[in-house]
């Protein structure tokens, strides 16, 4: 019996310290963050400016030693606004590269992608301007800093409806951006009680969208609603204009974009957006002084402001006791899981993205910016190269 | 769009068949990254979704841009069998490819009428018009998000990658060898004279319409195989796989691999799938790079590597037969 003891009992302490050892030689993980987004296609601008964003916060934070004397990695992937390309690039993320972290997925399809990477490597996903609401549904490992486009509706329909409009046309292009920009801009126009005079589609390469203005001009709308991608968008204003269209025309997301102000220049003007950007901030003015000294003058855009958000984020998960411990054991999956759980803890923060009264909301149940106070109004002015906060009272009005 | 032309018609020997599935066998013995497994899995759908498309095209000469719309009809159609009417995914699988083979005859009875780039517009409208559908039937289709394909399971348990793998394979093996079988049939020498000179072979007693119906039906089929085989890897079905980006992947796995050659699908899904991965050091030059590739093989390679490879071994098994015949002359010299 004592010898039996004695066998088990040293088995027991050869696997103890075996164990211990192997633990303990375990290498800590590099603080591996991948950066998955377009910057090339359609989308190009916002995967460049989100990863121009997301450097201005971690380059001086490597250049000053990184976090506890490790830099952060950053590994980037182009996913050409290919959804398959994505996913692709997200599973090299998580597999090859042992990432602890995805930021990424500003078209809806490429974040689409990257949801079922994020959820099958179970590597956390921190997606940015996607604006498909359901991303975030019973999301697990992914968080959205972009808000999601209902959102950007009901901020829309808010306004309207505080302003007394009750007639309002929907212009949009095919692509699922246009498609369901529209679908959710009806859906709360209509809750509110406001009259969708007309809905016209175009297909996002058409180079004449006269057929639509004029039926739009028909519906006698009291404003214009329309979800385009840049070019076209340029070719819908400059039609607007055109034919002589006086209504006021909202243009959320793409109304802000760089790409489409210079292609559209003058006719762009006086075109408003509900902007997730408050430059009246000091913070966010101040951001965007030293991101056009930095990169390229750039007046107001959501994308640089929210990689920047995301990589204040990241570290302050990465600076976590919790997802420390598991770097410094090697264990990538702790340190995966220990990453969700810790933004799900310190992600109610304010960013530079939204206003003072909203910001991020990130809990279990709640994966995104917050739903009210996230949006102002801003119009576009200075023939395409400038945008200026509004009164949406006294923008809708003063048409 | 001018007629391809096109190497001589393939040795017929089904060894090569059976290299690739053993080399496709032993990848998740070699490789044990999951990122490297997808990969695998990619080229493998990709290859299938080729094989339709190089029989319709390659070898019977029609031209249909309408691939990509029945590879997200088998994915839907598969994905929805199973939430919807909660079939298991054996019989989704046979019911998504009985489903698309009747839609594929719906639409060839018409659209077969037309030829070239007429055919070219015809079925490039119809994946225009799955796309749209895909997109904005949002409370059956899920829209631009799409909707959730069921994993794979195993007695109760979801199946891991490698598994996934090995289904893949499993479906690229039977259509490979559906592809093979084919080309070396009479109907696969049937399909080339239609694609050569229709009026020839109608003269020959082939039967033109019946033959082109038949292989439209097959290539979609094999179009939603490898859209089950994205499913099942992805397990997620959404609009973009009916988007102009993957109609790009298969012309450029066509031009890279080779059009009306045996293996050419797969060479040219290597290519496309591997090719992206390797470039991304490259930076902003990437797409420059990518697209400079493309054009080298245009120029310099109108066949394709497998296209090479084909002809080379057409000439030395040529070359080999004009020996034997001098040799047999000269014996016969001999003797006499």
């Amino acid at each position: 019996m004592k010898r039996h003891a004695r066998i088990l009992f040293g088995s027991a302490a050869i696997a103890v310290l075996t164990l211990g050892v192997a633990s303990a030689s375990a290498a800590p993980l590099d603080l591996v963050v991948c950066h998955v987004d377009d910057r090339s296609g359609s989308a190009a601008d916002t995967g460049i400016e989100s990863l121009n964003g997301l450097k201005m916060l971690i380059d001086p934070i490597n250049a000053a030693g990184g976090i506890d004397g490790q830099k952060i990695k950053l590994v980037t992937y182009d996913t050409k606004t290919d959804p398959q390309l994505a996913a692709s690039f997200g599973t090299r993320c998580a597999d090859d590269d042992h990432g602890l972290l995805i930021i990424g997925g500003s078209p809806s399809a490429v974040a689409n992608s990257l949801v079922g990477v994020a959820n099958q490597s179970k590597i956390p996903l921190y997606i940015l301007a996607a604006a498909s609401p359901p991303l975030t549904d019973n999301a697990n490992y992914q968080f959205r800093f972009g808000p999601k486009v209902t959102q950007d509706s009901i901020a829309v329909a808010d306004a309207l409806a505080e302003n007394g409009i009750t007639k309002v046309a929907i212009i949009n292009n095919s692509v699922p951006f246009g498609i369901s920009g529209a679908a959710s801009a009806k859906k709360e126009l209509t809750e509110k009680g406001i009259q969708i005079t007309s809905e016209q589609t175009y297909d996002v390469a058409a180079t004449d969208v006269s057929p639509q203005i004029i039926n739009t001009m028909q519906s006698d709308p009291q404003v214009i609603l329309v979800y385009p991608y840049p070019a076209d968008g340029a070719r819908v204003m400059r039609t607007i204009r055109q034919m002589g269209l006086k209504q006021p025309v909202i243009m959320p997301r793409v109304g802000m974009m760089q790409a489409f102000r210079d292609l559209a220049g003058k006719d762009a003007d006086g075109v408003l957006v509900p902007s997730s950007v408050d430059t009246k901030r000091p913070d966010v003015a101040k951001f965007f002084a030293q991101y056009s000294k930095d990169y390229a003058p750039l007046a107001m855009s959501p994308s640089p402001v929210q990689g920047y958000d995301a990589g204040t984020l990241t570290v302050k998960v990465l600076k976590d006791e919790k997802v420390q411990a598991a770097i410094k054991a090697g264990n990538l999956q702790g340190a995966r899981d220990a990453i969700r759980d810790a933004t799900t803890r310190l992600g109610d923060f304010t960013g530079l993205q939204g206003t003072l009264k909203g910001g991020y909301d990130f809990s279990k149940s709640h994966h995104g910016p917050t739903d009210k106070g996230f949006f102002v109004f801003v119009s576009v002015d200075k023939a395409g190269k400038g945008m200026e906060i509004v009164d949406p009272t006294k923008a809708l009005k003063a048409k | 769009m001018s007629k391809p032309t096109l190497p001589a018609a393939p040795t017929p020997t089904i060894l090569p068949v059976f290299v690739f599935l053993a080399i496709g066998a032993l990848i998740p013995l070699v490789l044990e990254s999951g990122f490297y497994i997808r990969l695998a899995m990619l080229v493998w759908t990709y290859a299938v979704l080729c094989m339709g498309f190089n029989l319709l095209y390659g070898f019977a000469g029609q031209i249909s841009l309408g691939q990509p719309a029945f590879y997200s009809l088998g994915a839907y159609a598969y994905a929805m069998l199973q939430i919807k009417l909660g079939w298991s995914p054996a019989v989704a699988l046979g019911g998504s490819l009985a489903f698309v083979a009747v839609v594929s005859l719906l639409i060839g009875l018409p659209l077969l009428r037309l030829r070239t780039h007429y055919l070219a517009m015809a079925t490039l409208a119809f994946m225009l018009v799955e796309n749209g559908v895909a997109n904005r039937w949002i409370d059956f289709t899920g829209g631009q998000s799409g909707v959730e394909v069921p994993a794979l399971k195993w007695a109760g348990e979801e199946i891991g990658r490698t598994g996934i793998y090995y289904t893949v394979l499993g479906l690229a093996a039977v259509v490979l060898l559906l592809h093979d079988f084919l080309i070396r049939s009479h109907l696969g020498r049937g399909m080339q004279a239609i694609r050569d000179d229709e009026t020839a072979a109608q003269a020959l007693g082939v039967r033109v319409d019946l033959y082109k119906l038949r292989v439209l039906v097959l290539s979609s089929v094999m179009a939603a195989i490898a859209g089950i085989c994205f499913g099942i890897t992805s397990l997620r079905v959404d609009p973009s796989l009916s988007e102009f980006h993957v109609l790009v992947s298969l012309l450029t796995i066509v031009v890279m691999g080779g059009l009306g050659t045996r293996f050419g699908p797969i060479i040219g899904s290597v290519i496309v799938v591997a090719l992206p991965q390797v470039l991304t050091g490259f930076g902003r030059f990437e797409t420059a790079i990518y697209g400079a590739c493309i054009l080298v093989f245009l120029i310099f390679l109108p066949h394709g590597l497998s296209g090479l490879v084909e002809r080379k071994f057409q000439w030395r098994a040529d070359r080999a037969t004009a020996d034997a015949k001098r040799r047999k002359q000269v014996l016969k010299e001999e003797v006499s």
